[in-house]
This record gives structure tokens, sequence and C-alpha cells, in this order.
């Protein structure tokens, strides 16, 4: 008895803990989660704009999504945590299509109190991101629509949404403001058609590859939303509950690189980012191109928590964050890697050679390095007195060579006692494990004694029917003395002796180096030219050619004629996805594969002023063995068939991997057809070209056969495994283009003995016209065309030129009839024509 | 009758008769925009509202001349005839600071009279509508329907088969009048149904689905005929040919929309407008189905359009 008396007891005492627990567990779900009142007698109808997968984003994640995702949250908070009447949907599934008209017209037959409309943004550009809300506004620089409402909400959200979501605004508009379209009424249908105050937000652009990643993640669409329903609290004047509502990005804090999978912990909740696993599959077939690395955590108390995190392959992190009542409670968190550094690539490769005082040694490192320690732990043998420079961020050594000698084995060691900036050992062997010694050795080269030899040349010897305006292109083996080349190196033309007007560039490109000779003025027909290298031509150690070198190619009548410009780049490479934002890209190294505009290295055949820099990295150790770069062009025009040749200038690093074109099929809206692939063999620049006509295509998942009309997909390249894994190429002038006759006839090509600007022929043009003009001596040489106004509107020729008589194209299709009038400077000679374009 | 068949006639050879397909213009410009035409009964009127569905107008096609019946907002939204053509049934709302109220009211087109059938609330989901000959008028409610009386005192048709029908969310419910017999049909489970429009013979009704198409069916459930895409429909006069507009839009604007007529089951559909520039909506037959009106979104206004 006395045994169950106590057992009894027991039983009482835990009933009573559970009790307790359970009342703890409601009055702080009472305090968090608590209904607020102020809404009774208020309805609102939340309309997620567009339906099914509608404006597509980068990496297939729809605006429509999105919105649908949005507004079922915020119907359930405010359902949830508030006494409102009722909250109306224009559509709660991503299977119907609701058009506009039936929108508004079910908000006006529910006699709904309010209307907002859930949207998000696009753009080109894919940087651009930022918020905005439209209310409807009678007219450009009218009043709100009535009934009243709109504006107020719109001003109280846009605050809120853009602060929440941490990006910039364009702010609270009028609709006509906005537009800039005249009218007397709204000019955004749910604006202009509803019975009730409605307005539009615009939270972010699907068309940002991060903004986008983010749009994913429920929770990233519960934070738009929780600022959507502070706005309505807000703007009914209802105090808001405590925020309690604790986000953040949780990023490698080297590579800036948002973290899947990391758990973050706070005050007993737990929450994941986002993994391929459990999201981004959905969207991508590669587990490394997705992530947004939010967490997000509510009813988080007043006062002062421990956020903990952790994630694989990473220290862990604990930081204090006190809750703040304002508004959300931001906490970004930077996670250190726990993978010891490495040795990641050397320049030159192991048990390379390189040539003291020219070349360096590079050893670039997986993680950055606590460089104070790297006199102590970084050891030359044979001893030699050597500089060091440490580069990117602490990640790059460059050794510098002048007092290393000729032809001797040079060992570096890096001590396994060298520590990154965050304290991890040095990881000498790469098996993961810190504290190990890496030993590099190097062999300077005997001191050269060769002159440069040329390895490859076009147009190749003895070539026929050679086009009238090539570039030129002398490939050595080696870097040259620049002032040696212009000594040296002729084109002439073997008829008359004279030499070929051109505009020359030099390359050196690992370690090798290239003469591009962009011919001006078109070659004669059907003649032969000879290219000349003279003896005298230096490498850079100084060693000279002693022999003169020729080669002879012959033209024919004919020339690459451009007939639809697809891309010059001249504005940018704003029309062009970067190639990890495409979800085809597989088996690179996200953050060093990109594209970029560039003005330092373009094709001077066409009149180019930009190009697009392509820089590369294959992962060699990606699974299946499977490489693809898919460089997307976002706009689908112009439109071409296959009667032509589809071009573009390539920059060639010498590398060997491949590139090829991609066009899509628009008659099949899933046919993409792709080129045989191109073996980059070349350095400098080079035309390539798709012969459509031929029909001949690659593989990819296309049919095979070449079925217009097209528009232009994407440059697509890929690795060859044993060839060097990163490089960079330039693109430019993408073009369909004709390989015709053309009627530009040769000039006598004789040094002229006064600066001259002709008259342009023909005149009227419609779209292009020729200007010649000659050039008394070597000299910097401007050639512009200018409106009415005094406008610049062309560049044509901005350059070093040599003496001689000159001829180029101007091309006008992108700019409108009307006067314009051409101006040469050069030297102290400066003179215009008078030019008209008649469309 | 005969009278008011001579009457429209006359008033549509004072607009010289367009030739089909070739509308003539009425009222209403960008800067005046003018929507939502609706033929009076007898064929003399057209009601209309402005952008936002605010307020009401009539327009005397003899005359020429415009009238305004009320500025009240809503009031545009759902409007109907009573079938003496002298009185306009709508919902009209007002806004205190956030909130909105609304009422139901009868408007006398000729004094501006109106009769005011309902508080002002706070939450009025649904549409009234004219019943018993036009003497009543029903409201639905959550719970059933509020009949009212219109002040009408003589029956304008017979009410012996007279049927409402209204909608409650995913449901058209039918109500007899005379015995107020209440029958719920769901003829797209699950799926909202919105602008519910009842045939003049009392027989079928037309409706949308949001979401999905457009339907005639007959008033008992029966006989549902898919009409395919389309918003909007009005009755011809007669009960079987329904006149409705299948538009386009980008998600935030139309960018085209045209009108087509088709019978009730779904036969002749026939497009009588085809215009690239012009994006025509709400249409509405003539009494005699010889000519349609409807607006124009893109210049904001209404035209007449003879469709023979």
């Amino acid at each position: 008895m006395k045994k169950n008396t106590n057992r009894t007891n027991f039983l009482l005492v835990m009933k009573k803990i559970a009790l307790l627990t359970f009342l703890i567990i409601l009055i702080n779900n009472s305090i968090f989660s608590q209904r607020v009142t102020g809404l009774s007698g208020w309805n609102i109808f939340l309309d997620p704009g567009h339906s099914q997968d509608e404006n597509m984003g980068v990496y297939g994640y729809s605006e429509a999504a999105k919105n649908l995702g949005v507004a079922l949250q915020l119907r359930q908070m405010l359902l949830d945590w508030t006494d409102i009447d009722t909250v109306y949907m224009s559509r709660t599934n991503s299977t119907v299509v609701v058009s506009l008209s039936q929108r508004t017209d079910l908000a006006n037959s529910l006699g709904a109190d309010h209307y907002h409309s859930i949207h998000g943004d696009a753009s080109s550009n894919p940087s651009s991101n930022s918020t905005l809300i439209m209310w409807g506004q009678l007219g450009i620089g009218g009043p709100e629509k009535t009934p009243y409402g709109g504006k107020k909400m719109s001003q109280i959200m846009v605050g809120l949404l853009t602060a929440g979501m941490r990006i910039t605004t364009r702010g609270a508009m009028g609709d006509r403001d906005f537009y800039g379209v005249a009218g007397s009424t709204p000019y955004l249908y749910i604006n202009r058609n509803t019975t009730m105050a409605s307005e539009l937000s615009e939270a972010g652009f699907h068309t940002n590859p991060t903004q986008n990643q983010l749009n994913m993640s429920d929770k990233w669409k519960r934070l738009e939303a929780k600022t959507m329903f502070w706005t309505i609290l807000k703007y009914h004047n209802i105090p808001r509950p405590f925020a309690g509502t604790v986000v953040g990005i949780i990023k490698d804090i080297e590579s800036g690189l948002a973290v899947n999978g990391a758990i973050a912990t706070l005050n007993g909740q737990s929450d994941t980012t986002d993994t391929w696993e459990s999201l981004f599959h959905k969207y991508s077939s590669d587990p490394n191109l997705l992530r947004n690395g939010f967490y997000y955590f509510e009813d988080i108390p007043a006062g002062t928590h421990q956020l903990q995190v952790t994630a694989p392959g990473f220290d862990p992190y604990t930081v204090d964050v006190t809750t703040v009542d304002t508004f959300f409670t931001f906490k970004d968190v930077n996670l250190i890697s726990n993978a010891p550094p490495k040795v990641v690539s050397t320049d030159p490769l192991a048990n390379d050679s390189l040539y003291p005082g020219i070349k360096n040694i590079t050893i670039n490192f997986s993680r950055p390095i606590n460089k104070a320690m790297a006199d102590s732990t970084i050891i030359l043998t044979p001893d030699t007195t050597a500089i060091f420079t440490w580069t990117n961020g602490d990640q790059t050594l460059i050794i510098n060579t002048t007092n290393f000698i000729f032809d001797t084995l040079y060992q570096i060691t890096i001590k396994g006692t060298l520590e990154d900036k965050y304290g991890h050992l040095f990881d000498g062997n790469g098996d993961g494990t810190g504290g190990d010694d890496y030993n590099y050795y190097v062999k300077t080269k005997v001191k050269d004694m060769v002159p440069p030899s040329i390895i490859d040349l076009y147009p190749a010897f003895s070539a026929t029917n050679v086009e009238l305006k090539p570039i030129i292109s002398i490939s050595f083996d080696e870097p040259l003395k620049t002032s040696t080349i212009s000594a040296t190196v002729k084109i002439i033309r073997n008829s008359t002796q004279t030499n070929a007007a051109y505009i020359a560039r030099y390359y050196s490109i690992n370690g090798k180096s290239v003469l591009n000779y962009f011919i001006t003025t078109p070659l004669a027909e059907n003649e032969t030219y000879t290219i000349k290298v003279l003896a005298g031509l230096q490498d850079a150690y100084g060693n000279a050619t002693t022999n003169d070198f020729t080669s002879e190619f012959t033209t024919g009548n004919s020339n690459y004629l451009s007939q639809t410009i697809i891309d010059n780049f001249d504005s940018g490479i704003a029309s062009w996805l970067q190639p990890t934002a495409s979800g085809s890209t597989v088996g690179v190294i996200p953050g060093l594969t990109k594209a970029t505009s560039v003005s330092s290295i373009f094709n001077l055949n066409t009149g180019s002023t930009k190009s697009m820099m392509f820089e590369y990295a294959y992962d060699e150790n990606v699974a299946d063995s499977v490489w693809l770069i898919r460089e997307y062009r976002s706009v689908a025009s112009p439109s071409f068939d296959n009667s032509n040749l589809l071009q573009a200038f390539v920059f060639g690093d010498g590398n060997n991997n491949k590139f090829r074109f991609c066009v899509h099929e628009t008659t099949y809206s899933t046919n993409y057809e792709v080129s045989p692939w191109f073996d980059i063999y070349w350095i400098g620049w080079k035309l390539v070209s798709w012969d459509l006509s031929q029909g001949i295509t690659g593989a990819w998942i296309g049919n095979g056969t070449l079925e217009p009309p097209f528009v232009f997909d994407s440059f697509q390249f890929s690795y060859v495994p044993g060839n060097v894994s990163a490089g960079t190429y330039y693109l430019d002038d993408l073009r369909i283009a004709t390989f015709s006759p053309t009627d530009v006839k040769q000039e006598d090509i004789q040094v002229p003995n006064n600066f001259v600007l002709e008259q342009n022929y023909p005149n009227p043009f419609n779209p292009s016209t020729q200007i010649k003009f000659s050039i008394a001596k070597a000299v910097n040489v401007k050639l512009i065309v200018s409106d009415i106004l005094g406008r610049e509107v062309a560049t044509l020729v901005n350059d070093n030129m040599s003496a001689g008589n000159y001829s180029i194209s101007f091309d006008a299709k992108n700019i409108s009839s009307g006067v314009y009038f051409y101006t040469l400077i050069a030297d102290n000679f400066k003179q215009s024509h008078k030019m008209i374009l008649m469309k | 009758m005969k009278k008011l068949i001579l009457l429209f006639f006359l008033v549509l050879a004072q607009f010289a008769l367009p030739q089909q397909n070739s509308p003539i213009y009425l009222l209403g410009s960008a800067d005046d925009v003018s929507i939502n035409p609706m033929f009076s009964p007898d064929g003399n009127k057209i009601v209309y509202t402005k952008a936002g569905y605010q307020g009401i107008w009539i327009y005397d096609l003899a005359t020429k001349s415009l009238k305004q019946i009320t500025d009240e907002p809503a009031a545009g939204f759902g409007y109907q005839w009573s079938s003496d053509s002298k009185s306009i049934l709508s919902r009209v709302a007002k806004f205190e600071d956030t909130k909105r109220f609304n009422a139901v009211k009868i408007f006398d087109i000729e004094s501006n009279q109106q009769l005011q059938l309902t508080d002002y609330q706070s939450r009025m989901p649904y549409l009234p509508v004219w019943s018993d000959g036009d003497t009543k008028v029903i409201l639905p409610t959550k719970t059933g329907v509020e009949v009212f009386n219109s002040g009408k005192l003589n029956k304008s048709l017979s009410t012996t088969l007279e049927v409402n029908a209204f909608i409650k969310g995913d449901k058209i419910v039918t109500r007899q009048v005379l015995d107020e017999k209440i029958k719920i049909l769901e003829p797209a489970k699950d799926a909202q149904i919105l602008n519910l429009v009842t045939s003049p013979d009392g027989s079928k009704v037309a409706f949308e689905v949001l979401g999905g198409n457009l339907y005639s069916m007959n008033i008992d459930g029966t006989n549902i005929t898919d009409l395919g895409k389309g918003n909007r429909p009005r009755w011809s006069s007669d009960s079987k040919k329904i006149v409705y507009m299948i538009a386009e839009d980008n998600g935030q604007d139309f960018t085209d929309s045209d009108i087509y007529s088709i019978n009730a089951d779904g036969t002749q559909k026939k497009n009588l407008t085809n215009t690239i520039d012009k994006i025509e909506m709400n249409p509405c037959f003539s009494p005699d189905g010889k000519a349609i009106v409807f607006d124009v979104y893109n210049d904001g206004s209404i035209y007449l359009m003879n469709i023979e």
C-alpha cells in the first residue's frame, strides 16, 4: 500500500509537471502567436499575379509560382493571427489560368474592401533588383483614384518590403507616373477596373539570379508575406505584436557563396537552409549550382539568444542575437571552412620549367594564408633571396625569380606549420588533414639562345581565295620583344610591293604570342600577298631571328559581308545571362566561370569597341565527366534562316578546349540545334563560321536537322580532359554573314603626302556607306560620326595607324534617318563632311 | 410591342444604320473612359458606367443625351435594368477610412429618385437580382436570401415559372419564385463560379468558371455546354444566343480582345469584331438581337454595331 501511495504521488507530480509544461507552451504561444484585433469588418482580395509558370525567371523558377506562394502565406497569416472578416484570392493553385478580367470581376462581385496584386519584376539586365509599389493614378502627376487607400498602403508597404528584402527601391508611385503614359484613368488594369482601393507590388526581379534563388524558398516567400502582413496592420493603425522574427543569410566567408544545408538553432528552434535534395533539384541537375543560405525564425521572444550555426565542411559558429521589436532581426552569418589550406595550382606546373627573371612562380592556395608566417615556413632550396608578393586576398603567392640562376632545379617547400588566416594548418599532401609539408620542384631553363619561331599562320601558306578583309595572324612559340616587330613584320602586295593597310595588335598568351593584323582597306582582288618576317625579330630575351620568313597567299574576289548583326557587344552584355545561370551549365567552378563586358580587347576588323570576356574554369573532378557551359543570350531576336553563315570572332587561348554555336528553332519550342565543336587551338583573334546552308550539326537536344526560322540561343563550351582547364576567351561581332564578291576596289597603295577626308559614297545612303581617308604619317587617328546636335553616335576609328589610304564602312542600321557629320581628327588635321541617312 | 420595335428602328436609322461590323461611336473618350454598356429592354437607352465602375449614366439613343443617375462607387458593376426600362438595380458602396460599406439601391432613371433597400453593410459578397416580376428584389445572404419590395406594384411578366439564380462560391443556387424552393447546382465542383447571367426566359444560365471556360446550362442543372474560352456573357432577348468577349492579357494589362456570339448549345460561334488595334469588351445585344453595344478598352469609348 505504501508502495502504491508513492507511485500515486509520483504520477501526480508528473501530471503537474506536464500540465505546467503545457501551460508554459500555451502562454508562450499566446504571447508570440496572439491574434490581433481591429480587422473585423474588413476583408482583402489577394491577387497572386499571372498563372501556372508564367513569367519564367532564371533557373526555371517562375514569377507566378513566387506570387502564389507569397499570397497563400499572407492569407494564412491574416486568418490565423487577426480577426479579419475574410481573405479572398484570385487563385489558390498553379494549375488554373485566370484572366485579368476574371480577377477583377471576382473581386468586384464579392465587394472586397481592398485589392492587392502580388508580382515580381523582370529585366534583361540580370543585376537589376528592386522593389516598386504602384497605386492607381488619374493621369500623369494626377491624384489617386477613388476609393482611396492604395496610395497609403503602397507608401507603407514599400518601406517594409524594401527593408525586409534588403534591396533598393524605385518607390511607391502612381502607375501613370511610373509608366509615363498619358491618360485619365489608372494605367494598370487592376487599378483601373476594381471598385475598391488597390495597388500592385513588385518584389524584386526574378531575372536576378541571387533574388530568384531566394524566391524559390518558402521561407523567403514568408518574409515577403510578413512585410505585407505588417503593412496591413500599420495601414489600419493596429499595433503590431512583438516582431520576434530573426532572419539572415549564411555564406562562406571566402567565396561569398550561400551555404546549403546549414543548420541554424535559436531559442530551441532549428532551421536548415535549402539544399539540392530538399529544393534545388527541381530547377537544376547540378547539385552545386543553386543556393540561397536563407534561414528564418518566428516567435523568438525579446532578449538575447544564442544563434548556433553548423554546416558540413565549416567551423561551427555561435553568436548572440538580440531580438528587436522594430522589424525583422537580421543576422547574417559568414561561416569559415574547416578545410585546411592547400595548394590548388602552380605556374609553372610542378617539375616544369621557367625562364628566370622573365617568368615568376605563382602558387595559388585554396584559402587566404597568414602571410606573416610565410618567410619562416616557405623555404627555397638552393637558398635564394626572393621577394614574396601576395595577391588575390592573400590566396596567391608570387615568387620573383630575378635572382634564380639558369639550369638549376629549385625545391620550394611549404611547411605544414603554415596556417591560413583562420588558424587552420597547411595540408601539404592534400589528404584533408593539415600539418604536413608540400614540396614543389621547378627547373630553371637553360639560358635561351633560340630566336622565336612561327607556330601558326593565317592565311595559311599558299592559301587561295582568301577574303579581302582578313585578320592576318602570326603565332610564335614564345613572347616577342615588341620593339622589334614593326621593322621586321610586313604584309606586302606582290605586284606593287606596297604594304597592306592594317591595324596591328600584339598579344602574349600562355607563354606564346600572336600578331593580329586587322586589314583596314580591303586587299586587292585576285592578288598575291606575302607575309614577311624579316631577320631581326627578337624574343623577350633578345634572341633575334637570322633568316627571313615568307609565306604567300592569294585573295579571291569575295569578302565576309555582315547581313545581320546579332550582337556586337558594344552595348555591353546585358542580354546575356551569366554562364552558371543556365541550368544546362555543368562541370564548372561557378565563381571562376563568368562573362564580362570589356573594352581592353576587341575585334578591330569591324569597328567594334567592346567585346565579351569569357573566363572559364572547368572542374576536372566532376562526376560523370560531363562539362558543358551554355552562355545564353536572352533576347529572342533577330530571326534568321539557314541560307548563310553564323559567325563570331573568337579570341582563343590555345588550350584546345571546345566551342560551338547553338540556335533555337522557334517553330519547335523545344528544338535546339548546335554546330559541330570547334577546337580552340589558336591564340588571338579568329573568325569562326558555321555554314548553316550545309545543314551540318552537332548533337545536343535537337533532332539534328536545321529547321528555320532560328534565333540565336547560346555560345557553348566544353572541356577536353587532359587540357588546361581554365582560361579566357573573348567573343565579338556575333552575326549572320555571307561570303560574297564585293564592289570595293583596291586603292593604289602609295603613301599619301597629305591628310585627306573624302566625301562618303554612296550619299545619301541606306544603311551603309564607305568613307575614305588618307593618313600622311603614323599617328593616332580618330574618325567619329555625330548628329546635327553634335552628339557622337559612333566611333569608327580610334587607333594608331600607319601612313596610307584607308576606307572604312559605316553601318547605320541602328540609327534613325537624318543628317550626320563624320569627322577625321589626326595630328593637327581635323575635317568634317556631311552625309545623309535615308531609310 | 410594335411601337417599341418601330422606335428601335427609328433610333438605329438616326445613326444611318451601320454597315455590318462597322461600329458607330456613341460616347466616351480616353479622357472620359466609359464602359460596360447595356441596352434597356425597350431598346431606347443604354446604361453605362465609368472607369472603376463608378457611377451610373444613361444615354438616350433618340436624343443622344446623357444623364447621370449617381456617382456612387461600385454602382456600375453588376447593375440590372428593370423590365419596364424605368429603373436600375445595383449594389453601391461607400468608404469610411479603410472600410467598405455596401447597400442595395433602385434608381429611377426619370426622377433620379433612389430607393435604398438595405442599410450600408460591411460585407455584402453577393449581387442583388430582380424577382417576382420586378416587384421584389432578392439579395443572397450567407444563410439564404433577403427579399425586399421594389416599390413596383405591377408585375412586369408572369412569375409562374420565374427562377432566381445566383452564385455562392463554387455553387449556383436557384430559387423558384412561387414556392421559394431552393436548388443547389455544382456544375464545376470546387471551382469558383462568376459572371452568372440568367436568360430572359428564365430557362438557362451562362457563367464563367474561374480559371476556366464559359458555359451555358439549363436552369435545372442539365445540359451543361462548354462554350470554350470567353468572359462576361450576356443573353439575347430571345434567350437563344450569348454575346461575350475573348480577351488576351499579359498579367498586367489587356493585349487583345474581340467579341463573339454563340448559340446556347455551342453552335454557330461567330466573331463579330476582328480588329488588331482595338480591344473590344463588354458586349450587350440590342433587344431585337440585330446590334450590339460594347466598349473599347484602349480608347475608352462605347460603340454601337449592326451585326446582321
